[in-house]
């Protein structure tokens, strides 16, 4: 059996990676050190390695936080198993220091107002901060500033969780809008993409309309890879659908085929050791 | 999961059964010795480079890992997605429905 504290870790760890919340156990004066560290750059810092640089700063102080994290619980478990009693897990402060990050996704944001270069920012500030105001502006932003934008391919690929407190009917305006005018083809590709995904079971030949249109419409290949997977999940990978061939290599470079083991029963189990 | 794997491998060895994986590591040289430890004997396609980006991942539309896949001795999918117990009922259910087909041939 896996040990509670671990599990407890593991699941902090999948819900930081899945929501990808930032956090941070960084005091707020070290966090002001780097907000000075910040206003030094050379003016010319473009908007992508000024996003990089504050997207590192997030998780290092989300890597320091789990560090801290996994230490308290460490130092818990060694007093209790001295103490014979049984171990208090610690509490985690997710929020704690993320105030500063968030300001300098803001200021950044302004910054670059009201242009592409902004909606980095905005989106970054509309998942990591989604629950606050911070989140909240910034997603206002995006959608009355940003709907006709090349740049928001991202932003429309998470909007049914980071649109969340929109509530369906409004999300679903928000992407036929996007389907309708912005001129930009993966971003509407996207947005079919999207949309599909939230009318699969409740309209699934419309659902399946949408992938198709993106398919032909994606100029991106890992959005065209991405719609023609759908596709063949929608007609190859049903209950009762004889299962693709799938032609590849082992691990030792030996190539062979699914087809191959025809005559047995066969789990197929896509997996990775992590 | 690779206790269960292991043990289902184990116990169907003499069975027409195979348990293919399509792995998505990409540092193949650190992967082989983790599957030494933990004694991963079955076959696996390599996802590619790309890890859960490769192209047999992308082709099949999996976004979570695991995904599951039963497919009867037809090739035809038949579960999808089950897990511990009702994994090795799938199974069992399709081993005994093929050497029903078997017997009345």
């Amino acid at each position: 059996m896996r040990h509670p504290a671990r599990t407890a870790l593991f699941a902090l760890a999948a819900l930081l990676a899945v929501a990808a919340v930032p956090a941070s156990l960084v005091r707020a004066e070290d966090a002001e050190d780097s907000g000075d560290a910040a206003v030094q750059q050379p003016a010319e810092e473009t908007a992508k390695a000024l996003f990089e640089r504050l997207e590192k700063a997030v998780n290092e102080s989300r890597n320091a936080a789990i560090a801290a994290y996994k230490a308290a619980v460490e130092k818990e478990q060694k007093a209790a198993e001295a103490e014979g009693r049984a171990a208090v897990m610690p509490a985690y402060d997710m929020a704690a220091g993320m105030a500063a990050h968030i300001a300098e996704f803001q200021s950044a944001a302004a910054r670059f107002a009201g242009t592409d270069d902004a909606v980095q920012f905005l989106t970054w500030l509309a998942m990591a901060a989604r629950t606050d105001e911070a989140g909240k502006a910034a997603l206002g932003t995006l959608l009355s500033e940003h709907l006709r934008s090349g740049a928001i391919t991202r932003l429309v690929s998470m909007l049914p969780f980071v649109g969340r407190d929109l509530g369906p009917a409004r999300v679903r305006s928000v992407l036929d809008s996007i389907i309708a005018d912005n001129p930009h083809p993966d971003v509407q590709a996207q947005a079919l993409i999207t949309r599909s995904a939230s009318r699969r079971s409740a309209d699934p030949a419309a659902a399946r309309a949408d992938v198709e249109r993106a398919a032909g419409l994606a100029e991106d290949a890992k959005i065209v890879a991405r719609a023609k997977g759908i596709l063949t999940e929608l007609d190859h990978l049903q209950i009762g659908s004889v299962a693709p061939e799938i032609e590849g290599a082992d691990l030792d470079g030996v190539a062979f085929k699914l087809s191959d083991y025809r005559g047995k029963v066969v789990v197929i189990d896509f997996w990775g050791d992590w | 999961m690779y206790p269960h794997e292991r043990s289902l491998v184990k116990r169907l060895a003499d069975a027409p059964f195979a348990l293919i994986g399509v792995n998505s590591d990409t540092d193949l040289d650190k992967l082989k010795k983790r599957m030494d430890e933990e004694n991963i004997t079955w076959r696996s396609f390599w996802n590619g480079p790309a890890g859960t980006g490769g192209p047999i991942s992308t082709a099949w539309n999996v976004r979570a890992w695991p995904t599951i896949y039963v497919l009867d001795a037809k090739g035809v999918i038949r579960f999808k997605n089950v897990r511990g117990e009702r994994l090795d009922k799938a199974v069992d259910e399709l081993l005994a429905e093929l050497s029903a087909a078997e017997s009345s041939d």
